[in-house]
């Protein structure tokens, strides 16, 4: 494997549960518990899971935009888990992120020009207006968004060229990672695709490296090098793409994979589906997470938590946490 | 009772009328749904799929929406010609629909059971305990589990998968002959997606309605429609059956939406493929500002001259040997 660009290693985050007269704590919600996970330069991890897996939770961990409750995150070799707020501005120009909404995560009374001129300024890029400006419109050319979009409002522009301004806001300060969260999901399939190729053609142009959060496994699939699934705040399995959907090892992952709708009617398939809902993460099952909605569970799952266990060599390539995989 | 026609739409054309000008959100749309059939409606944001649906349960908000022409036959009753009471009294008891929110649909300060039975009520005149009954056995149906608990419980203590089972309940609460889709599983996880589509279509076989679902995605139109209608920009562009549209589209949009899904498929070596997605250019045109001719035209990989002329019309392709097939495209690709 390649160079680590990130490393984490035991993260852990809950969230307290307020309640009563007092606003104490009355309980608390591991939204992400345990996760050690690597991303090598150049590649793109996916994260898949369902809603309230903690998924999210993870992407805002890695970029510090909330804080860890235990564990370490090191990005490029350096602990960030604990670094002053100055020292964490500065790091922010290496690590960006592009959110699920392209509604609601630009500001309507901005035009284009200012939003995208913004993190220069922050960032001290550029050293005259002009030159700034020229940033601005090679920023504009590399995402495929007309010139003249510089002095128009967000609401002027549809959905997909939303998610562009998105992406050309965090290309500004030149990172060399971004987190993804959701990119696509907002977006109708025809212009989902455009932006799933400007996302992998910007990659390979500017050498980034993704985190690719998404519920959709088939995005996700087509855009990783590997992928994680997360049930309930861990991680339950990590492999390649290519492994992840040819040969699946934890239950939860196949149930997830068969659930997929198949474009193709003539196509008939043993579909695994779960029983019941997600679990509440304020109570989790007792030993394995998901054996209240596993086809396979036997006695023991339900009293022994498994960990994550390398199932093939070489190593790290393929891992999942069940006593049966 | 099955296979007969129960619903006729006929040149639909819905229209709003706003500040900027007249926007034709439906127009000229016709199709037919048969008993015991699903017809799934297919189409990006905007593109009318929803507006016609609430056309047929005349939903439009008027002003400023108004249904312009058009003939909406179910069981030899035009269903535009109907007094507003007559209207309410097939609404949600023989027609009843149910919609992408699961929870913005649902009244946030009554129970579940409540609003089951206020549905039951309006419909059907039972007693106040049958009703009750009636309820519990409509929750027992969508598979909820201890539903005489769960008819005390308000929204927002269910997830989203068990609100949308709750809005499925209240629509099949009257036994409707027709059940509307609009989008049901879009806010759903994909787990829960499969629990919900497969429970639709274990309600369709058991009490032999028919079924219009609307959706944007291909691959639950493939597992669950028998007829299949795609539109684009107001219009219908192609109408054929599912085998025949997934196996021979004929529309180079319906082309393109099956060539911009990133697919999970393996060639005989059981490699995985990765290609490259193939994507539709630009967006889909203004409905205040189309081009003359094809509304397709600026997006198509095969326009010719004769595409910005004249608007294609919906003709059928000859002999096709699934039934029948219609595209509005001039060219032949």
């Amino acid at each position: 494997m390649q160079e680590a660009l990130l490393t984490i290693k035991n993260l852990v985050k809950t969230f307290p549960i307020k309640g009563g007269i007092l606003s104490k704590e009355i309980a608390s919600v591991k939204a992400v518990s345990d996760v050690s996970l690597e991303i090598a330069r150049g590649e793109t991890l996916g994260l898949v899971g369902e809603s309230g897996c903690g998924k999210s939770t993870l992407g805002k961990l890695i970029l510090r935009l909330i804080e860890p409750t235990q564990g370490q995150i090191f990005f490029n070799g350096q602990d960030i888990t604990h670094i002053k707020p100055e020292e964490l501005r500065k790091l922010r120009r290496n690590m960006q992120i592009i959110f699920q909404d392209p509604y609601a995560s630009l500001n309507p009374r901005m035009i284009v020009e200012d939003i995208l001129m913004e993190p220069l300024q922050i960032h001290g890029l550029g050293k005259n207006k002009t030159e700034k400006r020229n940033r601005v419109f090679k920023l504009l050319d590399l995402v495929g968004l007309r010139r003249e979009s510089i002095s128009r409002y967000p609401h002027e522009f549809s959905g997909g060229q939303r998610q562009r301004i998105c992406i050309a806001r965090a290309l500004a300060v030149e990172p060399d990672f971004i987190v993804c969260d959701e990119p696509v999901s907002a977006l109708d399939v025809s212009i989902q695709a455009q932006i799933i190729n400007l996302m992998q053609d910007l990659q390979k142009e500017l050498s980034l490296t993704y985190l690719f959060i998404a519920h959709d496994l088939k995005v996700v699939e087509h855009i990783s090098n590997r992928v994680a699934v997360m049930y309930l705040g861990k991680i339950v399995e990590l492999t390649t793409s290519e492994k992840v959907y040819a040969d699946p090892k934890h239950p939860y992952t196949k149930a997830l994979l068969s659930a997929i709708p198949i474009p193709d009617p003539t196509y008939k398939k043993e579909r695994v589906i779960l029983r019941g809902d997600v679990p509440s993460p304020i109570n989790p099952p007792s030993g394995c997470y998901f054996h209240p909605r596993c086809p396979i569970a036997k006695d023991n799952c339900s009293k022994d938590s498994p960990i994550l266990r390398e199932l093939t060599t070489p190593s790290n390539s393929h891992i999942a946490s069940c006593h049966y995989a | 009772m099955e296979n007969e026609k129960i619903l006729d739409v006929k040149n639909l054309k819905t229209s709003f009328f706003t500040e900027e000008g007249e926007v034709k959100a439906v127009d000229d749309v016709s199709f037919s749904v048969y008993s015991g059939k699903t017809l799934g409606i297919v189409g990006e944001s905007g593109c009318g799929k929803s507006v016609a649906s609430l056309s047929i349960m005349r939903l439009i908000p008027t002003p400023p929406g108004k249904i312009k022409s058009s003939e909406i036959i179910y069981k030899g009753k035009n269903l535009l010609t109907l007094s507003s009471r007559e209207m309410r009294s097939i609404r949600g008891n023989e027609i009843s629909m149910i919609f992408q929110e699961p929870m913005t649909s649902l009244n946030p300060v009554f129970t579940i059971g409540n609003q089951i039975e206020e549905t039951i009520r309006l419909h059907q005149h039972l007693s106040r305990n049958s009703t009750k009954d009636k309820a519990i056995e409509m929750l027992k149906l969508v598979g909820i589990p201890a539903p005489e608990k769960r008819i005390k419980d308000y929204p927002h203590q269910l997830s989203g998968g068990m609100r949308q089972r709750v809005m499925m309940a209240m629509a099949l609460s009257c036994n409707p002959q027709i059940l509307i889709a609009d989008e049901p599983t879009t806010a759903l996880d994909v787990t829960i997606q499969a629990q919900i589509l497969d429970l639709l279509k274990n309600l369709q076989k058991k009490v032999g309605m028919a079924l219009i679902l609307i959706t944007h995605d291909l691959g639950i139109i493939a597992e669950t429609a028998d007829t299949v209608v795609v539109m684009y920009a107001g219009k219908v562009v192609e109408h054929a059956q599912v085998k025949e549209i997934f196996a021979n589209p004929k529309h180079p949009y319906t082309r393109g939406l099956l060539n911009s899904i990133p697919t999970l498929n393996k060639d005989p070596t059981g490699k995985i493929k990765k290609k490259r997605l193939e994507t539709i250019p630009g967006i889909v045109p203004s409905l205040l500002n189309l081009p003359q001719g094809c509304r397709f035209q600026d997006r198509c990989p095969y326009t010719i001259d004769a595409c910005k002329q004249k608007e294609p019309e919906l003709s059928e392709i000859a002999s096709q040997p699934e039934g029948l097939h219609l595209i509005r495209c001039v060219r032949d690709i």
